[in-house]
């Protein structure tokens, strides 16, 4: 793939930071889908056509596919972004996957730990915010 | 936590940290260093590998102030070895993250 070929947005540093959180969140609770499903003992429905389900579960093959792109995102983040400010970032999953796990799976946590993941996201706004700048994108 | 734990979480944490100097190097620059990708992929996946034998013995909550302790150890390596401009703002942001960190594993 080009770099050249990409529309200019696409290419923005703080889009593939954000990019990168997510990524990395979102692998992380669909692992945790496909524990929950092989822990039941079932895969969806819809897919019993196919091969799919012997390969364990969707949830998880999902998660591996999501692990994998944010890799292939990080490698291009280091490309264009200083460490200092990346790796911050990608360490916003700390606070994210709890809150993901709350809001999906219904797992709780304390008043200490939500002023925790409060720290957290704060903290990587300072870090990220003023500084997000490309050092040069080829 | 054991003397043998505490010695791998140091180990884990260092090579986590000189795993991503090295992807850094390996990613900037006029063009891509492989072999320095490829050591570092293999210093995080030995992290990644330490990580979880650590996990089996230990609660999570014992090793996230770890995590914290990790990212100001990678900001000042990124300062001191990848010469990175960090700014006064940047150095509060990491005290905040770690403080969260700790808090986390404390409640």
């Amino acid at each position: 793939m080009k770099a050249a070929a990409l529309p200019s947005w696409a290419l923005n540093p703080t889009l593939h930071l954000v990019l990168n959180a997510a990524l990395v969140t979102v692998s992380e609770l669909l692992l945790k889908a496909g524990a929950r499903e092989a822990a039941a003992g079932r895969t969806p429905h819809w897919l019993d056509w196919s091969g799919v389900p012997a390969l364990s579960s969707v949830w998880v093959l999902a998660g591996i596919l999501c692990y994998l792109l944010s890799f292939a995102n990080w490698l291009y983040l280091l490309r264009i972004v200083p460490l200092y400010i990346a790796f911050p970032v990608t360490n916003l999953s700390h606070a994210l996957i709890p809150m993901g796990a709350w809001v999906f799976f219904g797992e709780r946590f304390g008043v200490g730990r939500a002023l925790g993941f409060a720290l957290i996201i704060a903290g990587t706004w300072f870090v990220a915010r003023p500084s997000a700048r490309k050092e040069g994108v080829r | 936590m054991t003397l043998v734990q505490m010695i791998l979480v140091v180990v884990a944490q260092t090579a986590q940290v000189g795993g991503q100097l090295l992807l850094k190097r390996g990613m900037s620059g006029p063009r891509t260093r492989i072999l320095l990708v490829v050591g570092g992929v293999a210093l995080l996946t030995f992290w990644f590998l330490a990580w979880l034998k650590l996990l089996q013995g230990i609660d999570i909550s014992y090793l996230y102030p770890f995590e914290g302790i990790s990212l100001v150890l990678l900001v000042v390596a990124a300062r001191v070895l990848l010469r990175e401009q960090t700014s006064p703002q940047a150095w509060f942001g990491v005290a905040l993250i770690t403080s969260g960190m700790i808090l986390v594993g404390l409640s």
